[in-house]
């Protein structure tokens, strides 16, 4: 296989390539001139529809569709807000993508504001990036200073403003909708859908919501057209993607992978194997949020969202968390417990007050007075908890639940035993 | 989010069964239609939806996951499932959930018996406790004077939340904390309110409580009777929980009336006085100089012998008698029975409005709640409805916050309801006959400049109001003379067109109307008590606050100067202290009869216990002294023959009878509009405006919150709970400054 | 209550949304900057700034779990111990932390100096165990002997501050 093209990461690396010179040596702000003055909006929704482009921030809804569901119509005012909440576990790619290239994202921004005839971009960063938002902020007065945001953005009648906006600490405001509570400044409680934002969004107005990543992938296409994004990846997957591989790997880190790539190759070239030569256990590959798979499928599968699928999996965030022979699951999945019942909002019931008693099985398990009965009681939670939500968050605590008791009950049954054991020596705790 | 119920109907099937319902009516107020009732504990009608409880949730067809029923519109041809395994699975799932924390304490708990989450956990629940972990305790704290919170019961509903920021507009209850940890609170601790207390009554468990009904007796033995409030105008309907002849409750939790579940703080916490223990209980006549307990028969008869007396001695005239603007309609009619008996024209009460000035210009209805609902604009010109009128305050902020109607506020004081105002004008002392010129057509500038506003205020508060096809215009009390005529009569000041105006006097006490209708047309109020002691001799006073005033010290030299006071009432009032007869009333709830609410609506009293003492209802005193100074009264001993002979003499009540009232709640008085003389509106103007003081600063003080809807009156002061929370400030609301700088909430 | 250039910042930021209750989130990292935590006298005052309740104002700060109600340390040591840190060993790390500061997660030594806290999922996965200090950018790839230094720092750094 030859050299893989890099899309999005084809800056990383470069010194500098934060600031606006740097990025115009490097095909910067190309894409932006030629949608502004050589293509129709119309024309750039179509581009970015043939490039197979779907969303990077989990849920892998296609982007072009998403864009056109916006009502070209609406007297309203349209947003182009950016999705940089990025918290799932795993996942580290739109930082690696923000701190090396942020004009990328912004001329992203710039071209969806273009396609989708909004005026107003906002970019919310999670709270813990307070480096990272000074960052972009310091990209985007380079970038207003030299015209290429804010009024007759390159001499045409375009006109569209850049902001960053940070959250405070909430994992639930990676979800959309929860994001545009949270960025009209009040909790992160996901909305009812529908109405979805493409057509009710912030302040009530058409919005579209993209993660970082699929913003920064647009200019690309814009550039190359639609058809060689394409190509790069697989019929149904289109173009390459980041990943950000992290656990007992040798290199762990953030690499652009086409779609359809081999985890296998992924581990073993990019990530240069298991740590001390160790046996893979176990990869959860697409951030904590979906189901957990074994070695064998992990050396079998394909990056691409149908043959993951094809496991019992998902590429969600493309946060690739890897386990060796030394990772007890049923403690990984405890602390994956924890973080979904830190990071419930609270709306409802059984995502509150299931992920709360859950954690308290985990916990009773883990410190002793575990019952055998216990591993029927986590599977009889999650199926009142699963599909009964509001959001994806709860389902989210669910899978990786389910699928390691399923994959690997040999460590939940080991706890138990263990914890009967503590139970029975308390003072071996 | 109530669908409006058009014609147009769509099938659905609900387990297999076919069923017409409403379409694009949400599934679950659908399905109620149809008397299946869906568990809920987020839904709530009349409030936005929330879909967080998952109680209601239900299986549609070709639906990956299981819908929310309070979101869902029906849709033509669709499947759902409600009573399979699946469903029934869920529900006691998702009880189990909100069971696991929950204390379980129903024996002890004030809700049970009324607890939609007991109810639901009976029907729905599991036997078997599966949870065995810690529970997350958290004690239970009072947050008001009136309410505390026993954060562990909660289930997460948000319906108080909700009811605060949308009925009440005012929003002093949050959500604290994230996920397991979350709480109902308040800012600091201390419930920053109007109290009304609706956030307890929507509470579908045992989270939020009135302190008043704490560890009170248990719903199930409690007789409830509905009735109407005594405090407002607005005429709220209450159900009194009784228990023998004691008062615990009152709520509105059955959403029967005009009012729905809406009540404010008097409504629902000003029942206290009905079983003060400083009621006056029996009969007093003086002897020796000294009030002395008598029997009915040697009271009245006392009565009656010296007004007889009185009237033989210096003439009828010399006799005055006072009715109120508290009492039944029954009671007033039968007090002016007392006059016609002696023949004297003295016949007054002390009004808390200038009804007759309104009455007789008003240009159209009386608005009615639904006028109100459906209007596109609203004015509101010198007064301040969230102070006093807190059920129209309610109303009229709904059609506001949906968008459907614009507010305007013409005021001299920086009302409250001004927040919600799409403009507020705020005018000079006195500037409101100015204003009303301008918007009649008159001189902008000369208007502007009296009203002490910008001309262009002028202009666009008349262009929009000329906009609007169904107008409510509501008059406070800050008009007087021409401008109450004006207000009453604007309709036919602003330039022709296609509309509807309706009209609203923010009167404030309960029978206002009602005691206008009866006894309005005699005497001023004024001349009466400016004659007692002089060409007044005697004085039959029922429900008279005669020495409320600044002018207290004069009455009482007045009222010593008369030959006989007799005073009847339910406290020892100031002038009952100097009576020589002190006859002991009844309270409304113990009698039956009517009151007449703001919008002329008349509607039921019903007696919940029996008379405290040897109280008597005011009809009743007052037809016996009638028939002892001999006047023939054909309706012994029955209410509604007293009601059968006003709606015979005044042919506003004649279609407001009893039964009507009965089936229908409120009914309308029909009166004439008036059609006054436009010319002579605006000459009347013109010479007010001319006379306005144009040097008048403008009043800068924000009106606090409380300020007047805490205006307790008689009742208010002997309900212990009102009286207590508002003397030591308890209950105070946000300071001047915070509600100065809170403009509106953007988006509720 | 904040400084003039912070005050600017604020109306700076009201410019930047429709509604200024949007400008909630980044007003309250501002006045937490100030102080270091958000008291509710200074909840109150934002309320008013922005023309929003108080109720509104505590509703969010309570949600975000960045924001303090109460004071915390000079020095906030955020350690990620979700999965993938805790794969990598961050349990070790902040237990050496604990002792060698000799406080709980959730406490703040006497000197005031340094609170320590275990968080959630920093985005710092690939290069974990990790800590982040106040909001600064990640300190990574933590051992013992990193851990020791930066502590030395930030000693060093808050008595060259206060001398
Ligand atoms: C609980 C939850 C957390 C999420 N977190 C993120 C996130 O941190 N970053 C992100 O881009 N998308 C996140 N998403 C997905 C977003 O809701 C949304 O699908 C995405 O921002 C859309 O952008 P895309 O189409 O470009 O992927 C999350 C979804 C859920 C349900
Ligand atoms: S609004 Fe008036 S009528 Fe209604 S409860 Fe309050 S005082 Fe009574
Ligand atoms: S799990 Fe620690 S940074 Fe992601």
């Amino acid at each position: 296989m030859a050299e893989p093209v890099r899309v999005v990461s084809k800056r990383f690396g470069i010194p500098d390539s934060h600031t606006l010179g740097v990025y115009l040596e490097h095909d910067g702000y190309v894409a932006l001139e030629k949608a502004l003055k050589s293509m129709q909006p119309a024309d750039v929704i179509e581009e970015v529809k043939k490039s197979a482009l779907r969303g990077r921030g989990g849920a892998g809804f296609p982007t072009g569709m998403k864009w056109s569901f916006v009502p070209k119509d609406s007297p309203k005012p349209k947003y182009i807000v950016c999705n940089a909440d990025e918290s799932e576990p795993g996942t580290f790619k739109d930082r690696a993508l923000m701190e090396n290239d942020p004009h990328s994202l912004i001329e992203g921004c710039l071209i969806a504001a273009y396609a989708l005839g909004s005026h107003t971009c906002y970019i919310y960063i999670r709270g813990e990036y307070g480096w990272v938002q000074d960052g972009m902020d310091a990209a985007i007065r380079e970038a207003y200073e030299k015209g290429y945001c804010g009024k007759n953005i390159l001499g045409t009648d375009f006109s569209c403003d850049v902001y960053t906006h940070p959250g405070a600490g909430a994992y639930i405001c990676g979800e959309e909708t929860a994001l545009l509570n949270s960025l009209e400044g009040k909790r992160g409680h996901p909305r009812i859908k529908p109405p979805f934002p493409a057509v009710e969004g912030l302040y009530g107005c058409p919005t579209v919501v993209n993660n970082v990543e699929t913003l920064a992938t647009v200019p690309w296409i814009v550039q190359h057209g639609g058809d060689a994004f394409r190509q790069l990846g697989t019929e149904k997957s289109g173009g390459t993607r980041l990943v950000s591989v992290c656990g007992h790997v040798n290199k762990p880190g953030v690499y652009e992978i086409p779609l359809g790539y081999p985890m296998k190759d992924l581990l073993e070239k990019e990530c240069g194997g298991i740590r001390n030569g160790n046996k893979l256990k176990a990869v959860i590959p697409g951030g904590s949020s979906v189901p957990i798979i074994t070695a064998e499928e992990a050396y079998s599968v394909k990056l691409d969202f149908e043959s993951i699928g094809e496991v019992g999996s998902m590429l969600g965030s493309g946060g690739v968390i890897v386990m060796d022979e030394t990772a007890d699951i049923f403690e990984s999945t405890f602390r994956l417990v924890h973080f979904y019942k830190h990071e419930s909002c609270g709306w409802c019931t059984p995502c509150r007050d299931g992920s709360d008693w859950m954690e308290q099985l985990f916990d009773r398990i883990a410190i002793g007075g575990g019952r055998q009965e216990d591993l029927a009681l986590i599977t009889s939670l999650g199926k009142n908890i699963e599909g009964k939500s509001h959001c994806a968050l709860a389902d989210a605590l669910v899978w990786p639940i389910t699928s390691s008791m399923k994959k690997f009950p040999e460590d939940y049954q080991r706890a138990i035993e263990r914890s009967r054991k503590l139970l029975h020596e308390p003072a071996a705790v | 989010m109530s669908t409006d119920t058009t014609t147009q109907t769509c099938t659905i099937t609900v387990d297999g069964v076919p069923v017409v319902v409403p379409a694009g009516a949400l599934l679950i107020e659908a399905l109620k239609m149809q008397g299946i009732d869906i568990p809920n504990f987020c839904y709530y009608h009349n409030l936005p939806a929330q879909a967080s409880c998952r109680m209601c949730l239900v299986r549609i067809e070709k639906m990956p996951r299981l819908q929310p029923s309070c979101t869902t519109v029906v849709r033509d041809g669709m499947a759902v499932e409600i009573n399979t395994p699946e469903i029934l699975d869920m529900r006691r799932g998702m009880l189990e959930f909100m069971l696991a924390n929950h204390p379980l304490d129903c024996p002890v708990c004030d809700r049970g018996g009324e607890c939609e989450l007991q109810d639901n956990a009976f029907k729905f629940g599991r036997v078997d406790a599966r949870f065995t972990e810690e529970k997350h305790p958290a004690p239970d704290v009072d947050i008001s004077p009136f309410i505390y919170n026993d954060a562990q019961r909660c289930v997460f509903c948000y319906r108080c939340i909700r009811v605060c920021d949308i009925w009440m507009d005012v929003g002093a209850l949050a959500k604290l904390n994230r996920g397991a940890h979350e709480t109902i609170g308040t800012f600091d601790g201390w419930l920053d309110c109007e109290h009304c207390g609706n956030c307890v009554d929507v509470c579908p468990t045992g989270t939020l409580l009135h302190t008043s009904y704490k560890f009170g007796p248990r719903p199930w033995t409690l007789d409830e009777t509905e009735t109407t409030c005594s405090y407002c105008a607005d005429g709220c309907r209450v159900r009194l929980g009784s228990r023998g002849d004691t008062v615990h409750r009152s709520i509105a939790r059955d959403g029967t009336g005009i009012n729905e579940e809406f009540l404010c703080v008097k409504g629902r916490y000003g029942f206290g006085y009905i079983n003060s223990g400083e009621r006056v209980t029996q009969p007093l006549v003086r002897k020796n100089g000294e009030l002395h307990p008598a029997t009915w028969d040697d009271a009245l008869e006392h009565v009656a012998k010296r007004l007889g007396e009185v009237s033989k001695a210096k003439g009828a005239d010399a006799v005055a008698v006072l009715g109120s603007t508290r009492i039944t309609n029954e009671g007033n009619f039968a007090v002016a029975e007392v006059a016609k008996a002696i023949g004297t024209p003295n016949i007054s009460y002390e009004p808390d409005y200038d009804l007759s000035t309104f009455m007789k210009s008003v240009g159209g209805r009386l608005a009615t709640k639904a006028d109100v609902l459906s209007a596109d604009v609203i004015f509101v010109i010198g007064g301040d409805p969230k102070e006093d009128q807190p059920l129209t305050a309610h109303h009229l902020v709904q059609p506001v916050f949906k968008g459907k109607a614009a507010l305007y506020v013409a005021s001299s004081r920086l009302v409250r309801i001004r927040k919600r105002a799409s403009k507020f004008v705020h005018l000079r002392p006195g500037g409101e006959a100015a204003l009303l010129l301008g918007l009649a057509g008159g001189s902008l500038e000369v208007a502007a400049k009296a009203a002490g506003c910008a001309p262009s205020d002028i202009e666009s508060l008349r262009s929009s109001l000329e906009g609007g096809r169904k107008v409510v215009v509501m008059v406070g009390s800050d008009c007087r003379g021409a401008a109450l005529e004006a207000a009453s009569s604007l309709g036919t000041l602003l330039a022709q067109g296609d509309r509807e105006v309706t009209y609203r006097p923010l009167v404030f006490d309960n029978n206002s109307i009602g005691a206008f209708d009866v006894l309005g047309q005699g005497v001023p109020y004024a001349s009466i008590t400016g004659s007692l002691g002089d060409s007044i001799s005697a004085l039959y006073a029922v429900g008279a606050d005669l020495m409320d005033g600044e002018d207290a010290e004069a009455v009482r030299a007045r009222l010593g100067r008369l030959d006989f006071l007799v005073v009847q009432d339910l406290f020892m009032t100031d002038a009952a202290l100097l009576a020589e007869v002190v006859l002991p009333a009844s309270t409304y709830a113990e009698q039956d009869g009517t009151f007449t609410n703001i919008a002329g609506e008349v509607q039921r009293v019903h007696k919940a216990i029996d008379p405290v003492g040897s109280t008597r209802p005011d009809w009743l005193i007052a037809s016996q002294i009638a028939r002892l100074l001999g006047a023939e009264v054909k309706y012994r001993g029955s209410v509604s023959a007293v009601y059968r002979s006003l709606t015979e003499s005044n042919p506003a009540y004649a279609n407001a009878t009893y039964v009507r009232m009965m089936t229908e709640g409120a009914v309308q008085t029909e009166r004439p509009s008036a059609s006054p003389d436009r010319s002579a509106l605006v000459s009347a103007l013109t010479s007010a405006t001319a006379a306005t003081d144009t040097t008048a600063r403008h009043n800068e003080v924000p009106t606090e919150m409380g300020e007047r809807l805490f205006h307790l009156g008689t009742i208010g002061k002997y309900s212990k709970l009102l009286a207590d929370a508002f003397e030591d400030g308890k209950a105070k609301g946000r300071s001047v400054e915070e509600e100065a700088a809170l403009i509106p909430l953007k988006s509720v | 209550m904040l400084t003039p250039e912070r005050e600017k910042k604020i109306d700076e930021l009201l410019t930047r949304y429709p509604s200024s209750r949007s400008a909630l989130l980044p007003a309250l990292w501002v006045a937490q900057e100030q102080y270091g935590w958000i008291s509710l006298e200074l909840q109150k005052y934002l309320a008013i700034r922005l023309g929003i309740t108080p109720e509104q104002v505590r509703e969010v700060v309570t949600f975000y779990s960045m924001y303090n109600e109460r004071p915390v340390g000079k020095y906030h040591l955020q350690v990620c111990c979700t999965t993938p840190c805790m794969l990598m060993g961050s349990d070790d790390v902040i237990g050496y932390l604990e002792k060698k500061l000799d406080i709980r997660r959730g406490q703040t030594t006497a000197d005031g100096l340094f609170t320590v806290s275990q968080v959630e999922c920093l985005g710092s996965c690939g290069t974990a165990p990790m800590l982040q200090v106040n909001r600064e950018k990640y300190d990574e790839n933590l051992t013992y002997e990193k851990v020791d230094a930066l502590v030395d720092r930030l000693r060093a750094q808050a008595e060259g501050g206060n001398g």
